[in-house]
């Protein structure tokens, strides 16, 4: 069963329009992997989906209903929480005082502060420091962690890896299995397309606003996704759906 | 190779010209034909229409609120006293006045400048509080209870045309001002700031200086009007009054409903403040009530007030000041 | 030894004047919002006293117990219809829509009670005090209003560190748009913030009102400018910095008092413009004012 359905998605800040007519499904429990350029989109279809940000046309549905027109707190509270670029923690506060702001939520489900210490143990030695005095990967680990604290069904990821050192980027990937043993489904927004082959169930490649190509990563060769990533002329392949590239 | 060309209607902003030196002669024969009666009653439109465009330079395109003006225009007023009782006549005094307050207003924009936003705008009222109960302490200037001029022009028709071409002349100090700010270098400069002062900053543009510059344009244009008040009465009744905070409620008002940062806009928000006042003020305190809800409605409703309405949505502009994206003509 | 004593009042006026400041502080703390209003509100709060005691005859302690509460629902709805709108439209509007309520209240008051001073009785407490040595002498009313203004602070600070509410104001202070992905309505939390200063500002108000013998239209446009003062001498960011701020003008005015009854508010502003001008962050700033 699908738990996110987005269908003919477009939007945008203000003139600029980032994401155009795109449509794609993630299904329960799977890692949908998201790549593409800078620009392409990425970011701000995240934001759609969260609710940040408003689509112009289109629909998403989430666990059977649509939401389209839910704002952002409502389809937090339904389950879909959203690592933000930029971690984007609150410096005011230390860093259990940011989890506890996580489980606004109120909803019920196996993530606390004792689970949440357990699967990021760095971050209970840090429980007490404000958050803006700590390292890039230790704040990235406290907004995954907050995340998690809403007790979310589907968890949106974007860039979590951007600006990071690869052996915390690595301690990051080796709790996804963790966290996805509950059942959460997760959209991964990344630029390193190594790593995200390495745990993605089906991935998505955008291009200027646009869903270029979609594919597991048995069926998807190094080669085309790096096409489709910079927009040469796509060779025509099963799963591509048709817009093809422009040059 | 391009197709489009970066102006600023240059026709448009010659008829402007035109027409606006054509107003100003007409205005200054005005009392010569008109019967005084009349054109006496343009006096308070004159500064009114000057208070409106020097809060809306200040507002509209420096970004600075201020609800501190009334220090200047006091000090206008009171500045009358100090160089009238030395002999000059009211109106030299008004202008060394004006002067003077524009020397004045450097030191204090240091002290104002430390501040920002909503606590920029507290910080003038602190200070124009701060200048009353100074200059309430002098006794040869009437200390609390004010006073009226010693040597005035005496024969009534004079003094009227004399006031009248006062009040005229520091309008047009005042539009000139800011019409020729807005449209230098300075002037976007200025716009800018409004926009981002950050962002301002990091191209070079001297940010402080520039806001400097406009705030003390702008308190000499209050202090003009501050002294043709003074001369229009006379004297000062109340330093209360003319040190009131009520003269910024008023200014706010007329930019406001007029159109923020347009130059037409404060003065068509005059205008219409100046009927309001003649027609309602009877009415006692609950048409000040009215024009305060006013600013409310107008702020959340009709933001960019009724001249900004206008501009948006048919581009016209009488006074144009900003540049235009326009096709290349063939 | 007399100036002793004016110290000691100084002090016991700097409570007043910190209770004051604090909704002050924290309408700007968590919403950004500078309320040009701050002192017509307090004067509100002090009109809706002096019209409890009209009808119901009670003492002006007891109907604290009823105005407070009324003020903090009243500013809980102002916030959600009135401010959130204005802080959609940029930076300039919460400022107009305060200052036109600043026009509003006193002008509205003068038409419906006239100029004149309304009374709010202290009762007992009006004279009674307590002797430290022989020059100096602490009224039992001054030195209940520090007491009252000092536990409220603490009370606030503990609030804002511990309670879920107090961590989400300061949460959305730093970040609103991402507490909402947290599930949490920022608008509500802003509302809340409001009835807290609308709250603190309403006991401030009576409080002031009780001190003055009474509540009279205009005094909002005064102990705005205290309020404020109190902040920027003690330093944005930090609530016992509001304590000493407000010290520092109570005492600056009453000692000027010594030498003239003239000058105390005068002398009070220039205090304010001197630490401005020399030390811009106040005196226990955690944020910079620019």
């Amino acid at each position: 069963m699908a738990i996110l359905e987005v269908k003919n998605i477009s939007a945008g800040y203000g003139d600029l329009t980032a994401v155009s007519d795109l449509s794609f499904k993630v299904e329960e429990g799977e890692l949908f992997a998201l790549v593409g350029a800078n620009g392409a989109g990425k970011s701000t279809l995240l934001k759609t989906i969260a609710g940040s940000i408003r689509a112009v046309n289109g629909s998403i549905t989430f666990k059977g209903q649509d939401v389209t027109k839910d704002p952002d707190f409502k389809r937090s509270q339904d389950g879909i929480a959203l690592v933000p670029e930029g971690r984007r923690l609150f410096h005011s506060l230390s860093v259990e005082e940011n989890l506890l702001v996580g489980a606004g939520t109120n909803r019920k489900g196996p993530w606390n502060l004792k689970s949440v210490y357990g699967l990021l143990p760095i971050l209970e030695k840090l429980k007490d420091r404000n958050s803006a005095r700590l390292s890039g990967g230790e704040q990235q680990a406290v907004a995954i962690g907050r995340a998690l604290m809403s007790n979310p069904d589907l968890i949106l990821l974007d860039e979590v890896s951007l600006g990071l050192a690869p052996i915390i980027v690595e301690q990051i990937y080796i709790s996804f299995p963790d966290i996805r043993k509950q059942g959460l489904s997760i959209i991964l927004v990344e630029q390193d397309l190594k790593r995200t082959l390495g745990v993605a169930d089906r991935i998505g490649c955008m291009l200027e606003g646009h869903l270029l190509l979609e594919g597991t990563p048995a069926n998807l060769t190094h080669q085309q996704i790096t096409d489709a990533y910079f927009g040469h002329s796509v060779q025509s392949f099963d799963n591509a759906p048709s817009a093809g590239g422009a040059q | 190779m391009s197709s489009v060309v970066v102006e600023r209607s240059r026709k448009k902003s010659l008829l402007g010209a035109v027409f606006a030196i054509l107003i100003l002669v007409v205005l200054i024969i005005a009392p010569k034909i008109l019967d005084q009666s009349i054109t006496s009653e343009w006096v308070k439109l004159f500064y009114l229409i000057t208070l409106a465009s020097m809060w809306n330079l200040l507002a509209g395109y420096a970004g600075m609120i201020s609800v501190g003006q009334q220090a200047f225009i006091g000090l206008g007023a009171y500045g009358v006293f100090v160089f009238n009782d030395h002999g000059m006549s009211t109106y030299e005094s008004g202008i060394i006045a004006t002067l003077i307050v524009g020397v004045i207003a450097i030191p204090l924009s240091f002290l104002a400048f430390r501040l920002r936003g909503g606590y920029f705008a507290i910080g003038t009222w602190v200070i124009a509080e701060t200048v009353r109960l100074i200059v309430t302490r002098f006794p040869n200037l009437g200390a609390g209870k004010g006073r009226s001029v010693a040597h005035y022009t005496s024969a009534p028709e004079l003094r009227n045309l004399y006031t009248y071409w006062m009040a005229l002349g520091f309008l047009a100090f005042a539009l000139i001002a800011s019409f020729t700010l807005l449209r230098s270098r300075l002037g976007l400069g200025l716009q800018s700031i409004r926009d981002n002062e950050v962002a301002a900053n990091s191209i070079g543009i001297k940010v402080n200086w520039v806001k400097r510059v406009v705030y003390v344009i702008a308190a000499m244009g209050c202090a003009g009007a501050g002294s043709v008040i003074c001369v229009q009465a006379i004297g000062v009744a109340s330093p209360n009054e003319i040190f009131g905070v009520g003269y910024s409620a008023f200014m706010i008002f007329m930019v406001l409903i007029g159109g923020l940062g347009t130059i037409e806009g404060p003065v068509i928000g005059a205008f219409i403040y100046y009927f309001t006042d003649k027609y309602f003020s009877q009415s006692g305190l609950w048409y000040l009530v009215i024009i305060g809800l006013l600013a409310i409605f107008v702020t959340l409703f009709f933001p960019k007030g009724i001249w900004g309405e206008i501009n948006a949505r048919w581009n016209i502009s009488l006074f144009p000041v900003s540049y235009q994206v326009v096709p290349k003509k063939e | 030894m007399i100036w002793l004593n004016s110290i000691a009042q100084g002090i016991l006026l700097g409570g007043l004047f910190a209770m004051s400041a604090v909704g002050l502080s924290i309408a700007f703390g968590v919403m950004r919002i500078v309320n040009l209003a701050h002192g017509d509100l307090m004067t509100l709060g002090g009109y809706l006293a002096f019209i409890t005691i009209k009808y119901s005859g009670m003492s002006t302690w007891y109907t604290l117990i009823i105005v407070v509460p009324v003020m903090a629902v009243i500013g809980y709805y102002v916030q959600r219809i009135l401010f959130q709108r204005a802080l959609r439209m940029g930076e300039l509007a919460p400022l107009m829509v305060t200052f036109g309520i600043s026009i509003i209240i006193p002008n509205a008051f003068t038409q419906l009670y006239t100029n004149n001073v309304q009374q709010l009785p202290v009762g007992s407490l009006a004279t009674s005090s307590i002797q430290l040595n022989n020059m100096v002498s602490i009224g039992t009313f001054p030195l209940l209003t520090l007491c009252l203004s000092i536990i409220l602070i603490a009370a606030l600070q503990q609030y804002m560190a511990r309670t879920k509410m107090g961590r989400y104001m300061r949460a959305a202070a730093d970040d609103s748009e991402i507490l909402r992905l947290m599930g949490v309505d920022h608008r509500k939390v802003y509302g809340v913030a409001m009835g807290i200063s609308f709250a603190t500002l309403t006991l401030a108000g009576v409080l002031f009102g009780m001190r003055q013998g009474g509540v009279s239209p205009y005094d909002g446009h005064l102990t705005v400018l205290f309020a404020f003062e109190t902040v920027i001498i003690g330093g944005l960011g930090s609530l016992w910095g509001t304590v000493l701020g407000g010290i520092v003008l109570g005492v600056a005015q009453t000692v000027a008092g010594q030498f003239s009854p003239e000058i105390p508010l005068l002398v009070g502003h220039l205090v304010f413009l001197g630490v401005l001008a020399f030390r811009p962050n106040g005196l226990l700033g955690k944020e910079a004012l620019r």
